[in-house]
């Protein structure tokens, strides 16, 4: 004889659980069937009501914005009217909501956090596919490896990276002043991306959708890339849209790029020049984006290579815009270090590299466009290395990418 | 309970860009395509997203941390229309659920493109 469909479930998941699914079903139907009523509520109503400042109609509708779905306040209305486990539930979810908001607002009130010393000691958490930052520890600085190959990846690859910026420039982490550096690993459920947030590295697990599972912690160059955002924080600023965030985009990519580079002990004609090559899912295509060929690295990558491909796309908000193009027009300055490390030739990190670094670190201002970033990076290269090939090679990269005349 | 006009021909639109890779997921889903319990969920889900206090909270444009996931929800029925564009760190609980719950669907068709 078959088991019931009920028996079955609870044996699958545990009695607990399966009570708990239950009760936010019973929420959630008393929630639809409010949806229906209050959209058919918000069809008849007269225009000519005027919220309050706090945003409630006089009768205890709240405003709509011109949006059908909005009208209910229905975690209090469950909370007021509903079943004692309703109540519950919806004062659960509620106090969520205003905690996090509590929390926004301290963070916004707060100063800018000084850096962390600890002589770039790494420390690696593991976020459990949730939201909430650092999350539980899982392996500190000189600590053994661990179970988890993400977080050996991220603290092997952090690792490579305090050890790029202070072999190749004498830089002392992201801060120049031994900043300690944090990564969580397994943010998110099957989350497609990794990011700085401002004082950490965050790295979700792919979806195998568009990252392949676990392709984001296995890029050296993904780290680097995003370790650099660290570093620019803390040096030029550079404004994140249009085009300081376009070039606050390409000196990601640059370093991101060297610390591979170097780790691989390979010089500039040797490298691939391909930023994330292999985290896309192989339908997608080989890399996020390639300085050598921009436009070419994956089936969607439309990055121009020079000006005459530029986009000036809007910075507003809308995701498909991308801050104004950041992730688009960096081909430009992405493609102009290619150049001018070629033409110099050996290890990309050494000489083009340096210009880069100097240029970023005491000559951008936070709102520098590419123009300045030209002018810039000839500058620095006739400071460190004269009126010669060097700084012909950096003006002539620029010219060829149709930035300077 | 039948649900009024304007339930079955919901349309939800999620698009996703920035990140690292500054790729734009494009995601929408019809309502009425939905298994009734599917249905229900999707609804109470929006109901709990709030949209209205999200329109309120929206960053600025030019705010945004670098590689960030930017994110904007459309919902469009024969009863009206409604945007809301959201960074990273403005998505509250409910709207990730919401999303990542969209994400497993069947029914959810998706197009994947570059800025």
């Amino acid at each position: 004889m078959g088991q019931c469909p009920q028996a079955a479930r609870v044996g699958q998941f545990g009695a607990r659980r399966y009570r708990l699914q239950r009760r936010l079903r019973v929420i959630e139907r008393h929630a639809a069937k409010h949806i229906f009523e209050l959209s058919t509520v918000k069809r008849r109503t007269p225009r000519a009501l005027t919220p309050t400042a706090a945003g409630a109609y006089p009768d205890g509708r709240m405003d709509a914005c011109g949006c059908f779905i909005a009208p209910p306040d229905l975690l209090a209305f469950v909370a007021e009217h509903g079943s004692a486990e309703q109540r519950a539930a919806a004062l659960r979810v509620a106090a969520g909501a205003a905690a996090y908001r509590s929390r926004r607002a301290a963070l916004a009130a707060a100063p800018p956090e000084g850096p962390t010393p600890a002589d770039g000691r790494r420390t690696i958490y593991d976020a459990a596919h949730g939201q909430s930052l650092p999350g539980a520890p899982l392996r500190g600085e000189g600590d053994p490896p661990v179970s988890d190959t993400a977080a050996n990846q991220a603290y092997d690859g952090s690792g490579d990276t305090f050890t790029f910026y202070r072999a190749a420039y004498g830089r002392d982490s992201v801060d120049g002043h031994g900043m300690g550096l944090v990564s969580s690993v397994h943010y998110g459920i099957a989350y497609d991306n990794a990011f700085w947030d401002g004082s950490q590295m965050v790295y979700g697990d792919g979806s195998g959708q568009i990252f392949q599972i676990g392709a984001l912690t296995a890029a050296v160059d993904v780290i680097g890339h995003e370790l650099t955002h660290g570093v620019t924080e803390y040096t030029a600023r550079l404004e994140y849209h249009t085009q300081p965030g376009a070039l606050n985009e390409s000196f990601s990519d640059v370093f991101g790029s060297l610390v591979k580079q170097r780790l691989l002990g390979q010089d500039a004609a040797a490298a691939d020049w391909l930023i994330g090559a292999g985290t896309l899912v192989p339908s997608l295509g080989g890399a996020l984006r390639s300085m050598k060929a921009p436009g070419t690295a994956w089936q969607g990558d439309s990055q121009p290579a020079t000006m005459s491909g530029y986009r000036d796309l809007p910075d507003d908000g809308d995701p498909a815009n991308d801050n104004g193009g950041v992730h688009l027009n960096s081909g430009i300055p992405n493609h102009a270090f290619y150049l001018a490390a070629t033409a110099i030739g050996g290890y990309a990190w050494e000489k083009a590299g340096l210009v880069w670094y100097r240029t970023l670190t005491e000559r951008l201002t936070p709102t520098a466009d590419f123009r300045a970033a030209a002018d810039a990076t000839v500058a620095v290269a006739a400071d460190v290395y004269g009126a010669g090939a060097e700084r012909d090679a950096v003006e002539g990269a620029w010219r060829a990418v149709g930035v300077l005349p | 309970m039948s649900a009024p006009a304007g339930a079955h021909d919901l349309r939800l639109t999620v698009v996703r860009g920035g990140g690292v890779a500054g790729i734009v997921v494009r995601s929408e889903l019809t309502a009425g395509d939905l298994p009734a319990d599917d249905h229900r969920h999707l609804l109470a889900a929006l109901a709990r997203c709030r949209m209205d206090d999200l329109s309120a909270r929206a960053p600025a444009p030019g705010g945004g941390q670098p590689d960030e996931l930017r994110y904007e929800l459309s919902l469009t029925s024969s009863l009206g229309d409604c945007s809301v564009r959201l960074g990273e760190r403005e998505l509250p609980p409910a709207v990730r659920s919401l999303i990542d719950w969209i994400d497993g669907l069947p029914q959810v068709t998706r197009a994947v493109s570059g800025p």
